[in-house]
């Protein structure tokens, strides 16, 4: 063995020590962090919750990884709790039908106030839906194309958009064309 | 204010699952996260949407936090409309054996 060997061995202990020291600073940076992304009203539950939910996680490297993830959930959560639907108004046209092709446009009106009252405002979307038939009668494609009217912030745009496309059978992605198909609702108009 | 049903999804499944097993004893994020092995960035804000649905209620666990050397935790419970809605799932979810599944 020679003395590389020692003094690769010492480094990396030293190295390690020194992760060890830094990981509980590095959570609680990361715990705070994820806090300040929360809505006034519930920092200091989630504050004090996570803090008694990573005391009870083993292991530094396991507690920085659950605070990493602490900020994905703070997202989440701001943006379930961030508006209330005070309205809301949708209107369908049938813009073209033929045998095989049906264009439609929809246009969502929703008034909505963010969970501290900080802001107040109507969002409007716009929505087609084109509807193909293929040769043997089967309908081969559903999609929507979202666009925005009106000063909706981001995280308003992707709200409404989950909303509508829970609404419009599909998920909409905000600024993608692409969208995944899911179960229309029952009344929907045919 | 509207209320939704919350999404049915594979790891709220498994959360209500857990909690149905365990519906006398509180489960904490950290115990649920251990046990269904979903990551705390799902699983708080499936917490919120089922606690704000009404299928969920949590309250602080009642120990003083300075006789334990850890802040207090944060259980949660099923309510019983959750209990309700989580057996009508599971149950749809279920094989239902002894059907008749096909006659000639």
């Amino acid at each position: 063995m020679g003395i590389v060997t020692i003094l690769d061995a010492i480094a990396a202990r030293l190295i390690a020590d020194e992760i060890k020291a830094w990981l509980p600073g590095l959570s609680n940076k990361l715990l705070n962090r994820a806090v300040d992304l929360l809505p006034t009203k519930m920092q200091s539950t989630y504050r004090e919750q996570w803090a008694a939910d990573i005391a009870d996680i083993a292991g530094d490297i396991s507690k920085a990884l659950y605070c990493v993830d602490l900020i994905r959930a703070s997202v989440g959560i701001a943006l379930d709790d961030e508006q209330t639907t005070l309205a809301r108004e949708v209107k369908l046209w049938m813009l073209w039908k033929t045998g095989f092709l049906k264009l439609e446009l929809a246009e969502w009106k929703q008034e909505t106030e963010m969970s501290d009252g900080s802001l107040h405002g109507t969002i409007r979307m716009v929505l087609v839906r084109v509807t193909l038939k293929d040769w043997f009668g089967r309908v081969t494609q559903h999609k929507f194309f979202p666009d925005f009217v009106g000063n909706a912030t981001p995280r308003q745009r992707k709200r409404l958009c989950r909303e509508g496309g829970a609404t419009f059978g599909a998920v909409i992605v905000p600024n993608k064309t692409d969208v995944e198909e899911l179960k229309l609702p029952s009344d929907w108009p045919e | 204010m509207e209320t939704k049903e919350p999404r049915i999804t594979g790891p709220t499944l498994k959360i209500i699952g857990q909690l149905l097993s365990e519906p006398l004893k509180g489960l904490s994020g950290a115990e649920i996260a251990k046990v269904t092995g979903i990551l705390s960035g799902t699983l708080y804000p499936a917490l919120f949407r089922l606690e704000k649905a009404g299928w969920l209620e949590s309250e602080w666990e009642t120990v003083d936090p300075s006789d334990v050397g850890r802040p207090r935790r944060r259980l949660y419970h099923l309510t019983s409309m959750g209990a309700q809605k989580t057996k009508a799932i599971f149950s749809e979810l279920m094989p239902q054996t002894g059907r008749l599944v096909w006659e000639s």
